[in-house]
Formats: C-alpha cells, structure tokens, sequence
C-alpha cells in the first residue's frame, strides 16, 4: 500500500477520531462506547483497505462516519435478530442520517469528552489513557511505550474507563455549573498530567513525548478559548508554553538529558517564551490568591527568561517554591526547594530541609532525590556523605534497570 | 505549531527585566513566608502511612529535580564495587560533573 495514502488516512484518522466517536455517542449512548469504538476502528481499517483502490472519497470523515453508523446498526439488529416493518423504516432513517452527518456534528467534541471522562470517582491513570486514546487518537503501543507501561496494562485501564462511564451512566455533555468549578480542576490536572508525561519520558522516542507536550497543549488552548476555561487554564497554558520553549535544549541526539547547566539556551523558542508570558498576563493581577498554576507558570517562566545558570534568580525561586508548597504542600516540591537553596548558596537551609525528606517520598523521581542528596554534601565538601549519596543513587538505578 | 496568528520577535533583555519584576511585584506580599524556617507542615513525625506510598508523589514538569541534577545512571558494570572502581580517583565534580559521571558510566 503506498506510503502517502497511508499517511494520509492514519492524518485523517488522528484529526477525526474524536469527532466521530462524538456524534456517535450522542446518537447511540455512552453505555455503548466499547462498540462504537471497535465500530470506528473498523472503519478505519477498512479505509485503509479500500481507499488506495477506489480512491479517496470527496467526503473521507462523512465515509468513516456513515461505515460506523452502518456497523452499529448491524450488530444491533444482530442482537435483537428482528426484522419487522418498523425497524425497517427505522433504519431508512438511520441510513439518511448517516449521509447528514454534518448536521448531527458535536460541537467541542474533545471537550466535552474530557470533562466527561474527567470525573472525581476515576482514577487519574484510567482517565490519562482514555484522553491519549479516545480524545487524542494516540495508539495502545505508542500510550504503553511513552507511559513505560505494558500494553496490557494500558487495555485494562482502557477497559476500566469504559466499564466506568458505562456503569455511571456517565452523560456525554458539559457538566452542571454547580460542579464545572470541580470538575475544570481534574481537567487540568489531566492535561498537566499528560503534558509532563511527554516532557519527562527517559527514552529516546522524541517525537510521540512532543506529541503528548502538544496534545496536552492544543486541547489546553481549545479551553482557553472556551467560555467554560478560567484564569487557571490559561495559567496551566502558560506553564507549559514555558516548558516546551525548552524543549529542544534538553535532549542529545542520543535522547539522554543535557542538564540545565549545559544545555545550549540558543535552541529555546522565543515564540513559546512570548506566548506564555501572553497567558500569563491574561490570569494573573497584583491582588489576589496565588494559585498552584500560576506560580507553577511563574517558576517555569523565570528559568525561560533567564539567559543562564549564574543569573537565573533563585532567590526568587526560593520565594515562589515557598508558596507554591503553600498551596501544594507536596514533597517533589520541597525537592525542588531544597534544590532552589543550593544554588541560591543557603546551605545550612537546604540542608535542614533535605533531612526532612526521604526517599519513599519519591517514586520514580528516587534517583532525582539521591542526585539532590548528591549535589548538597558535594557543595558543604563533605566527601564522606557525597560518596554516600551517589552510592545510593547508583544502587537506585541498577535496580531500575 | 502555531498558536496564534501574531508576530513573536525575539523578547529584548529590556523586556525580559520588566517581566522578571512585575512578576517579584507580583509576590511581593507572600515575601515572609518562609516556611520551613517556620517549620510549618514540616513536623519531625510527619506521617507516612503504610499503603500511602503509591499514592504520595504527584508528579509535575519541575525542572530543579529532573533538570539541574537529572534521574538516572545507564550503566553496564558487573556490580557496585565494579562500578566504583571505574571512578578511582574519585571526580570532583561541580555543578555540571553530574554530566561527567553519567559519561563515564554511560557504556552504549
């Protein structure tokens, strides 16, 4: 099969995932999503079968949609194994609405899906798959290889997303404005969650981690531009404008991380730096409650103004890392304050902070805790607990791998 | 990708310098807290719960902890000791040394 078809319908099929699934579910019912799913995916295939031989057709997403639809309605009518006059009539119907699909478009599709699949009673790691499948059309292989998942695992959270939505009868549309105010915060945490997936994954497969970066963005700005995102949504979108105005100094050719001291400040994108500068300014005034995502987007911004390591202004960080902990009272916070105080030269400070912390606090991040462990009893010369700390950070990490 | 239509020429040091102090002016009444030394939140019997320990860290793009001192090592030495004796003569890394190490140990 040539390549560009190829190419073309897997485009296709990335762009409209969510919007056919959309319009299905609004025509069939949440309940059914695993077979409208299968029904899709189908299509797809089938796409790809027949479109290099009979050739693209003039509408491709109405062809998609109208495959499905006919699906659907078949495995129905194979369930109920009826065949009376009115299911006939019935499905003429249906038939003439799956050539009108355009009508029945949903309008923010990839929205709504999200505030639907981001409900306080799922587990953060059921919804992360569901949005990078359903919502972002990413693949069960490249989820499971970016998340450092099986493949297995990714199928069963699938699974329990679905099992979820069907067994809460969970409604495909905006939520009541008495728990928007709730439900926009998990929606956040979501996008935050699969942007630092992206921006953190510790192998070399650039281009699927950047495509989680921008992923997490698109669907960020998608909210800013809606009446139901808040100041916090455009402060989450400019914490990552931040970020990935980075993103090209961190990596070698390798995929192995350049530390911040070394990386080359040249390949950071003045556009991404401009533009979450822009949302900043959109959310944040001189009075006021500081929230989590603004100074998060502050603390990113300082390190993406700063021309380098020496001038970067740690104080300041040491300041903002203060309130965030404030509002975040989270370890990798302290971490990074611990951290924030070595190069700010309080020692004594850091010191007193990092034998707060210990390593159960940390996850995945235990080698970034020993490392800081590392850093502190190398720069107070103490050679004994230096060779300590890296003994353990080694240890650490013939175990991970 | 581009997500707006508008012209973003390079930020001038000029205005970069404006933005770092709006955004000190921006903290100025949250300069006192000091937490730590206030020991706020910071108590020496700070729980751990058995079975809270999956759930402890959330995790976010912070670049002091992933960036200034980095996460793992890749190496290939039979053991600890093996993998010690690769550095005799101990380096004395500064800041960047970290990225020496991982050379070292970094046998593709």
């Amino acid at each position: 099969m040539p390549q560009q078809a190829h190419t073309e319908v897997e485009q296709l099929f990335r762009r409209s995932y969510s919007k056919l699934l959309s319009s299905l579910i609004v025509r069939f019912g949440t309940a059914e999503m695993s077979r409208i799913e299968d029904a899709v995916m189908e299509a797809y295939l089938g796409a790809l079968k027949n479109w290099p031989h009979e050739g693209t057709p003039s509408n491709p997403e109405g062809w998609l949609y109208k495959v499905s639809f006919r699906k659907l309605l078949n495995s129905k009518a194979l369930k109920q194994n009826q065949s009376s006059e009115i299911d006939y009539i019935a499905d003429l119907s249906d038939e003439q609405e799956a050539d009108n699909w355009d009508l029945h478009e949903v309008k923010d599709p990839e929205l709504r899906l999200l505030f639907m699949i981001c409900h306080p009673d799922l587990k953060k790691e059921d919804q992360l798959a569901f949005t990078l499948k359903t919502i972002s059309g990413f693949g069960r292989k490249e989820i499971a290889e970016t998340l450092l998942q099986s493949e297995e695992t990714i199928k069963k959270r699938l699974a329990r997303s679905r099992k979820f939505i069907k067994e809460n009868q969970l409604v495909f549309d905006w939520p009541e404005k008495k728990e928007i105010e709730t439900r926009i915060e998990i929606v956040h945490k979501a996008l935050y969650l699969l942007f630092n997936e992206g921006y953190y994954s510790s192998h070399a497969d650039r281009k699927v981690h950047k495509d989680f970066c921008l992923e997490a963005m698109r669907l960020c700005k998608y909210l800013c531009d809606h009446p139901i995102g808040n100041a916090d949504s455009k402060a989450l979108m400019s914490m990552m404008c931040f970020h990935i105005s980075r993103f090209e100094g961190r990596l070698d050719e390798s995929g192995n991380l350049i530390l911040l001291r070394d990386q080359d400040r040249s390949k950071w994108d003045p556009y991404f730096i401009k533009l979450g500068d822009h949302y900043l300014s959109q959310c944040t005034t001189l009075q006021g409650e500081k929230t989590a995502w603004q100074i998060e987007a502050v603390i990113s911004g300082q390190h993406s103004y700063a021309t380098s390591i020496e001038t970067t202004n740690w104080d300041f960080l040491e300041m903002l890392y203060n309130a965030l902990y404030d509002v975040k009272p989270e370890k990798l916070v302290l971490l990074n304050l611990v951290l924030v105080l070595i190069m700010a030269g309080k020692l004594g400070k850091a010191k007193k902070l990092f034998e707060e912390l210990n390593e159960n606090d940390f996850g995945r991040y235990k080698t970034n805790y020993f490392f800081t462990g590392v850093e502190l009893y190398k720069k107070l010369s103490d050679q004994f607990q230096t060779d300590l700390w890296m003994q353990k950070a080694m240890e650490n990490s013939s175990q991970a791998k | 990708m581009l997500f707006m239509g508008g012209d973003y020429s390079e930020l001038s040091p000029e205005e970069v310098e404006r933005r770092m102090q709006l955004w000190q002016v921006w903290m100025a009444d949250l300069r006192k807290k000091d937490l730590y030394l206030n020991g706020r939140a910071l108590q020496p019997g700070a729980k751990r719960v058995k079975g809270d320990v999956g759930d402890v860290v959330t995790d976010g793009p912070f670049v002091e902890a992933k960036e200034l001192v980095g996460g793992y090592i890749v190496f290939k030495a039979n053991d600890i000791k093996h993998a010690l004796s690769l550095t005799d003569g101990y380096p004395d890394f500064d800041l960047g040394g970290e990225v020496e190490v991982r050379e070292i140990w970094n046998i593709s």
